[in-house]
């Protein structure tokens, strides 16, 4: 009896102060949706732009390849040409943005089908596996590999996005409950 | 009610492990694919995180989110850290890594880049500048790429929240 009135004492204070707490909620989600969104938005344009920028600025075009070195080898054999230029990350890491943002883009409507607890294990060890082989297959067969490893990408970078915005959605779930950094 | 434990101690683990192989030479190199120490050493202060928790706590994606960003600062900041050492004492200079680098991969060069990072090879400017832009560079990119990689462990090795009736049978 005492641990139901506990219940209900518990379940009263919620719903007293939960509403404006939960829009909140719902305003720090969008917010941190909207954010990743334009991020990786910019992030896959400063890839798509790069080579067009090197006509008009050459310095420009260094900068962004000097930025992206850091995440990628940027081998030009690798990497998709476009506007008589290299894209200034390989075909693997290409696809794997473009996945992400076409993930992001997507999420909504994905969240809404498998609510929020899926599980993301296998599917992204499948996704991980599925590039590992085309890496192992391409380093033995001398074949044309770019758009394997773009579609490769695409797939792992395709389940990281809702994998990374359910984690997110989770963490600011529980920014009203004052836990996040202790 | 439990106390939740600290996230500092498995961030400094994952910062330190982002430090010392993103730092190494040749090791370093595994970072081109995709980042891959700055993701597991974000990977790895989620799963030190997890591991803190009690055994019936719960444990998901958002809960890794915080112990890999603070990975990714301190792996930044330890690694330049590290990055300056190494230039002091094995004159390993980055810039010149780096020149070379973006010539074998068959770039033109713009003279006026080749000017600055040439300008960063000097003693007196060192590659302190080098440092510095390579810090700011560090903590978006880490930032970033360790945030995810502390939701994907998390993801991974997410634990099922017990059933109520379970819970409250204690």
């Amino acid at each position: 009896m005492e641990q139901a009135g506990a219940f209900t004492k518990k379940t009263v204070s919620i719903r007293n102060y939960g509403f404006m707490a939960f829009s909140k909620t719902k305003k720090h989600a969008r917010l941190g949706y909207g954010l990743l969104l334009g991020g990786a938005a910019l992030w896959c344009a400063a890839i798509l732009i790069a080579p067009a920028v090197k006509a008009h600025s050459p310095a420009g075009e260094a900068w962004i390849r000097f930025f992206f070195r850091r995440v990628c080898h940027q081998n030009p054999d690798r990497s998709f040409s476009m506007a008589n230029g290299t894209l200034p990350v390989c075909a693997r890491c290409a696809g794997i943005y473009a996945g992400f943002l076409l993930g992001t883009v997507l999420y909504p409507v994905f969240r809404k089908r498998t609510g929020r607890d899926f599980s993301w294990r296998l599917w992204l060890i499948l996704a991980a596996g599925a590039g590992m082989a085309e890496w192992v297959i391409s380093s033995l067969l001398p074949i044309p590999n770019l758009w394997p490893r773009a579609a490769t990408g695409l797939f792992l970078g395709g389940l990281i996005a809702p994998c990374t915005l359910s984690g997110l959605h989770d963490l600011l779930n529980r920014t009203r409950k004052g836990r996040i950094i202790q | 009610m439990t106390e939740t434990p600290s996230k500092l101690n498995p961030a400094l683990a994952g910062g330190a492990f982002i430090a010392v192989f993103s730092s190494l030479p040749f090791i370093n190199m595994g970072n081109c694919c995709c980042c891959m120490w700055v993701l597991f050493g974000g990977a790895l202060s989620s799963w030190l995180y997890g591991r803190s928790l009690p055994p019936d706590a719960d444990f998901s994606g958002g809960d890794g989110a915080v112990p890999g960003l603070l990975a990714g600062v301190f792996g930044a900041l330890f690694g330049s850290l590290l990055n300056y050492l190494l230039i002091g004492l094995f004159d390993f200079n980055p810039a010149r890594y780096l020149v070379e680098g973006l010539a074998d991969a068959g770039e033109d060069i713009p003279t006026g880049f080749r000017d600055l990072l040439a300008g960063f090879e000097s003693p007196d400017t060192m590659s302190s500048a080098l440092v510095i832009t390579g810090l700011f560079f560090s903590l978006l990119i880490n930032a970033i790429f360790a945030t995810v990689g502390g939701i994907l462990g998390a993801s991974m090795l997410r634990k099922k929240r017990p059933a109520p009736q379970d819970r409250g049978s204690d």
